[in-house]
C-alpha cells in the first residue's frame, strides 16, 4: 500500500511537474511563432534600417589650371596619418599606440587623446592624427607599418597651391561653411556641415563645378560603432577641372614688379615745387606712402592674363585652420588689439583680402582723357584736327562764385602748351583742353547734359563687368542723381553741395572727383577702345574639362587631350560705335604719351616719353596715357598715378591691354608708366620675363609678419628710368 | 519493512525476468544518450557558425566546445560506471567540496565584469557555480528521498532548505542571480516530488514571494541591479551614478563619475529579438545573418546562442531544438518515474528541473520575456563549465535509468 501510495503522489506530482513544463514550453513555442512567423510585416526593414549608416565619402576636388595647363589648385600633396579606430578602442592600448606615435608625429598624447574624442571627425571613418605631414614622415611611416598597427597614410584631399603666393586672390582658398551660406551649402545640396567650401577666388565663384558630386557608401555597424561590412557604394564623382585665362608666369610677374615698384617708390619723394619767381626749387616732399595698388592685363577680346593686387596675402595660409592673431601676424590682415589693449593699425599692410584689381574703384585722371575724347566728338561738339589754344587759364562758363569748383583754373603744375590739336593735347596732357570739353558735354550737348556719362557707361563703367571672381566693384560715375543721393547720406562734404554743377562734369572729364573705377574696368574701357568698340565681360575661365586630365609632366595637365565639358564662350557686354574720325586722332595722341617729342606751339614734352623712349614701336606698338588723381589735400604725395595703355605685335589688331594704378604714388608718368612699361616687356616676349625666384615651400611653424621686400633675386632692372623732362611733369 | 521488502523483491524477480543480466551499461537509455548527443553536437555547430559569420578561424571555436564535450563525455562515463547509490554517502563531502570551492572563488577567483565566478586554470576558466547545480541536485536527492513513502517531515524540509541555503548565500554573493534562481528551482522541484506536505510547499512559495517583494524593495539591491531585473518589462534606458558607502559619488580612476545603466541589456535583448525575428520560418542559413556575425550581441555563443540558431535556422531549427529540449526533460521525469529507488527518482527530478529552468529561462530572456540573467542553454551554449556539468548531471540521469535491475 505504501508503495502504491509512493507511485501515486510520485506520480500526481511528476505529472504537476510534467504539466508545467510543457506549459512552459508551450509559451516558448508561441512566442517563437510569433515572432518568426506571426510579428508583423516591416519589422524586419525597420529593425535593418536601424543598423545601417550612410558614410559620405566627399568627391576629389577638380584642379585650377592656367592658360597653359599648368597646375595652380591641386588635390595631391595632402598626406594624413589616420589610425583605425577599432585598435584604439580599449583605453589602455590607445594610450600606448599614441605614446609610441607621439615621437614619429611629433604630437603629444593628450593632442591626439583630444582629437579621438573630437566629435567633429566622425567615428566610422579612420582618425586622422596628423594633418599635411611632410612626405619623409609618410614614407617613415609606411615603412614601419608593421610596427605601428592600424595606421595608415592616405591622401586627405587637401588643397595645395603650388605657385602661392602668386596669384592667392584669383585662385582663391577654401574654408568652412560660412554664417549665412549654409542654404547654398545644404545637406540637399550635397554638402555636410563640416565639409570645406570656396570661400575666396575661383574656389568660390566655381565651387559648384570643382567640387563635384559626394558618394556615399552604406555600411552595417555595430553598437559600437565598427563597421561590421560595407553594403553598397556609390562613388563619388570627381568634380571638373577649371582652365583659367591667367597666365600664371606673367601673373607672377605682374605682382612682383608692382611689389617691386611699389617698395621701390617709397624710398622716393616727390620732387620740391619750383618757384615761379626765381626759378630755384624747394626742399622735396616726403617719402611716398604708396600703400596700395593693382595692375590689370587684358587682353583686348577681354581675357584676363594677370590681375596683380597690392598688398596681397597667402591662400596656404587661409586652410580654415591658421587662426586670426597669426594672420594679423602674418599679413596685417586686419587691425586688431594688442596686448594691453590698445588698438592698432598695421600701416601699409592693410586689407590684403581686398583684391585691388576689382574691388576697389579710383579716380583716374587724365586716362579718363580718352573717354572725354570720344564722347566729345561723338555729340558734335569737338573736331579733332581744330586747333585750340592753350592759354593755361580757363575761366568756366555760367560760374558762380562759391561754387566746390573754382571759376578760374589752371593747367596742371602752371603749363601753357599754345595751339593744340586733340591729339597733342592727350600727349601732353592739357587740361584746359578738356575742361572745355567738360564744360560743353554738360552744356551744350543735343543729347542733354548726361552725355559724357552715358559714355562712360557704354564702356562699362558704373556697372559690375560681371568677372568670375567674387567681390567685383561696380564703380561710381558722377551725375545729379549720385551727387544727390551722396550729399543726403553725407557722404560728401558739405562745401560740395547737393546739386551737380558744371563744374563737377569738368572735374569728371579730367578723371577726377567722385567718380570712381577699378583697374579692371580701366584695362577693359582701354581694351574696347582697342579692338574697335567691343565691350567684352572680362573672362577669366576658359574652358571647363572633366576629371581625370592626363599629365604632361609633373604640375603640367595635357589640356589639348582632356575632355571639355564646355568652352566658356567670351561674352560681349556692348558695342560702342567708333568712327575713324575718333580713332585715328587718338591713337596719334595716345602714342605721341610714349613715343615723345614736342607738342604744341610751346613744345611741350610727352608725360611718358621718358619712360617709353627706347621702345621699338615699329616692332610692337603700343598706345597709352598716364594719369594722375588728387585725393586729399591735393599734396604731390597723395596724388595717384595711373597708366592706361594698349598694343600688341605689329600687323596685328593691338593684342592687350594693360592699367595700372597706384595711389599716393606720385605722377602718373612716374609711378605707373614705369610699371607698365616692364609688363609690356614682358607681353612683348616671355623671354623677357626675368628668370623667377622658385615659389617657396610654406613652413607653417614660422610666423613672421610679411616683408614687402623686392624678392631676392627678382630683377626689377627695367623699373629704372632716368626721368628728364615730361614724366616729372605734374598732369591730372 | 516487509512491503519495502517486498518491493525489492518484486524488482529483483522483474530484473531477472526481463534481462538474463543486470550488467547496468545493457540498460542504457538511447533515447536519453541520443538527446544528449545532439544537442552537444548543435553546440559545437552553433559556436562554429558564428565564427564563421564573423569571418574568424572557426578551429579554436569548434576545439574549445569539442574538447568540452569529450571532457563532458568522460566524465558523463566514470559516473555511468559507478552506481549512484554507492555514491550516497559522498554527496555530503561533495556538497561541501562545492561550497569550499564557491567560497575560494570569492577570494581568488579571476574578476569578470564585476563578478567574481571563474577560476583561471590556463586554457579553461572554471565556474564552481555551474558546479554547484549538479552537486545540490545530488545532494537533495540523497537527503530527501525515502523509500519508505512517507511524507518529507517539517524537520527534513526545513533541513532541505538549509542544504540549499549555503551554495545560494555564496552564489548571491557573486552576485548571481540566474544561478540563485536555478538553485531554489531545483530545490522547489526536488521538494515536489519528495512529497513535501503541500502546505508547505504553499508556504514556502508564498514566503518566497513575499521575501523577494521583501528585498526587492529594501536597500540591499542597488537601483541598478532593480533596473537590471525590470529592464525587460520596461525596456527604456536608465543611467545610474554608482555611490560610495558614505553617500558620495564614486570617482573611476580619472575622476569621472562611475556610472552604470541597463544599455547593454536593452541593445542585448533588443539584437537578440532582432534576430529571431528575421530568421522567419526557415532561417537565413548557416554561417549567414546578421546579428550572428555583427558582434552586436555581447556574449552571443554563451547567453545568446539561441538567437543565433533561430536567426540561422528559423522557426525550424529553434523548434527541433527546443522539441529536443522538451524531449529530454520529459525523458528524465519517465526516468523518475521509473527509478529503482527514491533518490534515482528525485536525482532524474532534479536534473528535469534543472533543464527546464534552463532552458524556459535563457530562450525567454532571448525573446525579451525574462530578465537577462547569465544562464546558458544547457550544451549549446558555449562554456566548458556548464557543458561539463550539464553532460555529468545527464549521466547521473543516465546512471539511475541503467540501474533500474541492478542489485544494490
Amino acid at each position: 500500500m505504501g508503495n502504491s501510495m509512493r507511485a501515486e503522489t510520485s506520480g500526481i506530482r511528476l505529472s504537476i511537474l510534467g504539466v508545467t513544463v510543457i506549459g512552459l514550453f508551450a509559451a516558448l513555442f508561441s512566442r517563437l511563432w510569433f515572432l518568426q512567423v506571426a510579428a508583423e510585416p516591416g519589422l524586419e526593414t525597420k529593425v535593418a534600417n536601424t543598423r545601417i549608416r550612410t558614410v559620405p565619402l566627399p568627391p576629389t576636388r577638380g584642379r585650377i589650371l592656367d592658360a597653359k595647363g599648368r597646375v595652380l589648385a591641386d588635390n595631391r600633396q595632402g598626406l594624413s596619418v589616420v589610425i583605425d579606430r577599432n585598435g584604439i578602442r580599449n583605453d589602455k592600448k590607445r594610450f600606448e599606440v599614441f605614446l609610441s606615435l607621439s615621437g614619429p608625429l611629433n604630437k603629444t598624447v593628450a593632442e591626439m587623446e583630444a582629437r579621438y574624442k573630437d566629435v567633429l571627425y566622425d567615428p566610422l571613418l579612420p582618425l586622422p592624427l596628423a594633418d599635411d605631414v611632410p612626405e619623409t614622415m609618410a614614407i617613415f611611416l609606411r615603412e614601419r607599418i608593421v610596427g605601428y598597427p592600424g595606421v595608415d597614410v592616405v591622401d586627405s584631399g587637401q588643397r595645395s597651391y603650388r605657385y602661392s603666393p602668386v596669384a592667392s586672390a584669383i585662385v582663391g582658398y577654401m574654408g568652412k561653411i560660412q554664417k549665412g551660406s549654409e542654404s547654398t551649402y545644404s545637406k540637399e545640396n550635397g554638402y555636410a556641415p563640416n565639409d570645406l567650401v570656396g570661400i575666396y577666388g575661383i574656389e568660390k565663384s566655381f565651387e559648384k563645378e570643382l567640387r563635384g558630386k559626394p558618394g556615399s557608401r552604406r555600411v552595417e555597424i555595430d553598437s559600437n560603432n565598427r563597421v561590421v561590412r560595407v553594403l553598397d557604394q556609390i562613388d563619388p564623382e570627381p568634380g571638373y577641372d577649371v582652365q583659367l585665362t591667367v597666365d600664371i608666369k606673367k601673373q607672377q610677374y605682374a605682382e612682383q614688379i608692382l611689389n617691386a615698384e611699389i617698395v621701390k617708390r617709397r624710398t622716393e619723394r616727390p620732387p620740391g615745387k619750383k618757384s615761379l619767381i626765381d626759378g630755384s626749387v624747394g626742399p622735396a616732399g616726403p617719402l611716398f606712402e604708396a600703400p596700395e595698388g593693382a595692375v590689370s592685363v587684358l587682353t583686348t577680346t577681354g581675357d584676363v592674363v594677370a590681375l596683380a593686387s597690392y598688398p596681397s596675402f597667402d591662400n596656404r595660409w587661409y586652410d580654415g585652420k591658421t587662426d586670426g592673431k597669426t594672420l594679423d601676424t602674418l599679413f596685417g590682415s586686419h587691425d586688431g588689439i594688442d596686448d594691453t589693449g590698445q588698438k592698432i593699425v598695421i600701416p601699409n599692410n592693410g586689407a590684403p583680402l581686398v583684391d585691388r584689381s576689382i574691388s576697389t574703384q579710383f579716380a583716374i585722371g587724365s586716362t579718363m582723357k580718352l573717354f572725354t575724347s570720344i564722347a566729345a566728338i561723338r555729340n558734335g561738339i569737338l573736331d579733332p584736327s581744330n586747333k585750340f589754344e592753350d592759354t593755361g587759364q580757363w575761366t568756366m562758363p555760367d560760374c558762380k562764385v562759391g561754387e566746390p569748383t573754382p571759376c578760374d583754373l589752371k593747367n596742371a603744375g602752371g603749363a601753357v602748351y599754345g595751339s593744340i590739336n586733340l591729339s597733342d593735347a592727350l600727349a601732353v596732357s592739357s587740361d584746359q583742353y578738356f575742361y572745355t570739353l567738360g564744360a560743353s558735354l554738360w552744356l551744350d550737348t543735343p543729347v542733354g547734359s548726361n552725355a559724357l556719362q552715358s559714355e562712360l557707361r557704354s564702356f562699362g563703367f558704373g556697372s559690375r563687368l560681371g568677372i568670375a571672381l567674387p567681390g567685383e566693384a561696380s564703380g561710381l560715375i558722377p551725375d545729379a542723381e549720385l551727387k544727390k543721393a551722396l550729399a543726403k547720406k553725407g557722404a560728401i562734404g558739405k562745401f560740395e553741395g547737393s546739386k551737380y554743377f558744371t563744374g563737377d562734369n569738368v572735374n569728371l572729364a579730367i578723371g577726377q572727383g567722385l567718380l570712381g573705377i577699378t583697374p579692371l574696368q580701366l584695362a577693359n574701357g582701354y581694351a574696347s577702345f582697342a579692338n574697335g568698340g567691343t565691350v567684352w565681360k572680362p573672362r577669366i575661365v576658359k574652358a571647363i574639362y572633366e576629371a581625370g586630365t592626363p599629365d604632361l609632366t609633373f604640375g603640367l595637365a595635357d589640356v589639348n587631350n582632356a575632355k571639355k565639358v564646355n568652352d566658356v564662350e567670351p561674352e560681349k557686354l556692348n558695342q560702342v560705335i567708333l568712327s575713324d574720325e575718333m580713332v585715328q586722332p587718338i591713337k596719334k595722341g595716345l602714342r605721341g604719351v610714349l613715343s615723345g617729342g614736342t607738342f604744341g606751339t610751346q613744345f611741350q614734352p610727352s608725360t611718358a616719353g621718358d619712360t617709353f623712349k627706347d621702345w621699338a614701336f615699329d616692332e610692337f606698338p603700343i598706345w597709352g596715357k598716364t594719369g594722375t588723381a588728387q585725393t586729399g589735400d591735393a599734396t604731390d604725395g597723395n596724388d595717384t598715378s595711373l597708366f592706361a595703355s594698349f598694343g600688341g605685335p605689329k600687323g596685328e589688331e593691338p593684342k592687350y591691354a594693360v592699367a595700372s594704378i597706384l595711389p599716393k604714388a606720385g605722377f602718373g608718368g612716374q609711378a605707373s608708366a614705369p610699371l607698365v612699361r616692364c609688363i609690356w616687356t614682358a607681353l612683348m616676349d616671355e623671354k623677357n620675363i626675368p628668370e623667377l625666384p622658385p615659389v617657396a615651400p610654406l613652413d607653417k611653424s614660422i610666423v613672421t609678419p610679411r616683408s614687402w621686400v623686392i624678392p631676392p633675386g627678382f630683377d626689377a632692372s627695367c623699373l629704372e628710368v632716368q626721368f628728364k623732362v615730361g614724366s616729372s611733369r605734374k598732369e591730372h | 519493512m516487509l512491503l519495502d521488502s517486498g518491493t525489492s523483491s518484486s524488482m529483483l524477480s522483474k530484473s531477472k525476468s526481463r534481462s538474463d543480466s543486470s550488467e547496468p551499461f545493457k540498460h542504457i537509455d538511447w533515447v536519453l544518450l541520443l538527446i544528449t548527443s545532439a544537442l552537444a553536437g548543435i553546440g559545437i555547430i552553433a559556436g562554429w557558425s558564428e565564427r564563421v559569420a564573423k569571418g574568424l578561424d572557426p578551429k579554436s571555436g569548434i576545439n574549445r566546445q569539442g574538447i568540452a564535450v569529450a571532457i563532458g563525455a568522460l566524465v558523463m562515463m566514470a559516473i555511468m560506471s559507478v552506481d549512484y547509490r554507492k555514491l550516497r554517502p559522498y554527496a555530503i563531502f561533495l556538497y561541501f567540496g562545492t561550497a569550499s570551492l564557491l567560497v575560494a572563488v570569492r577570494l581568488v577567483g579571476a574578476e569578470v565584469n564585476g563578478a567574481r565566478a571563474w577560476f583561471n586554470l590556463g586554457a579553461f576558466q572554471l565556474q564552481p557555480s555551474e558546479l554547484a547545480k549538479v552537486t545540490l541536485v545530488f545532494m537533495l536527492a540523497a537527503y530527501c528521498s525515502d523509500d519508505r513513502g512517507q511524507k518529507l517531515p517539517y524537520d527534513r524540509f526545513i533541513k532541505a532548505l538549509m542544504i540549499l541555503g549555503l551554495p545560494l548565500v555564496l552564489v548571491l554573493a557573486q552576485p548571481d542571480l540566474g544561478t540563485a534562481s536555478t538553485l531554489a528551482a531545483i530545490t522547489m522541484g526536488v521538494l515536489l516530488v519528495a512529497k513535501a506536505p503541500a502546505k508547505h510547499i504553499i508556504l514556502i512559495s508564498v514566503l518566497s514571494v513575499a521575501s523577494a517583494y521583501v528585498v526587492y524593495n529594501s536597500p540591499v539591491l542597488k537601483p541598478y541591479q532593480k533596473d537590471r531585473l525590470t529592464t525587460f518589462l520596461h525596456p527604456t534606458l536608465k543611467v545610474t551614478e554608482l555611490k560610495n558607502a558614505d553617500g558620495t559619488p564614486k570617482l573611476n580612476a580619472d575622476g569621472t563619475v562611475s556610472k552604470v545603466s541597463n544599455k547593454d541589456q536593452i541593445q542585448q535583448v533588443n539584437y537578440a529579438k532582432q534576430a529571431i525575428t528575421l530568421g522567419r520560418a526557415t532561417g537565413k542559413g548557416f554561417g549567414k545573418g546578421f546579428n550572428t556575425s555583427s558582434g552586436d550581441i555581447p556574449e552571443q555563443r554563451t547567453d545568446f546562442i539561441f538567437s543565433a540558431i533561430a536567426e540561422q535556422f528559423g522557426l525550424i531549427g529553434s523548434g527541433v531544438l527546443l522539441l529536443l529540449y522538451l524531449m529530454l526533460i520529459l525523458r528524465c521525469l519517465r526516468i523518475a518515474q521509473i527509478a529503482p529507488d527514491h533518490m534515482g527518482s528525485l536525482i532524474a527530478v532534479g536534473a528535469a528541473t534543472l533543464l527546464a529552468w534552463h532552458v524556459f529561462e535563457n530562450v525567454a530572456m532571448n525573446m525579451g520575456m525574462m530578465p537577462v540573467t547569465g544562464i546558458p542553454l544547457p550544451m549549446v551554449s558555449s562554456g566548458g563549465s556548464s557543458t561539463i556539468a550539464f553532460i555529468a548531471l545527464l549521466g547521473l540521469v543516465q546512471n539511475v535509468h541503467m540501474r533500474r535491475y541492478s542489485p544494490l
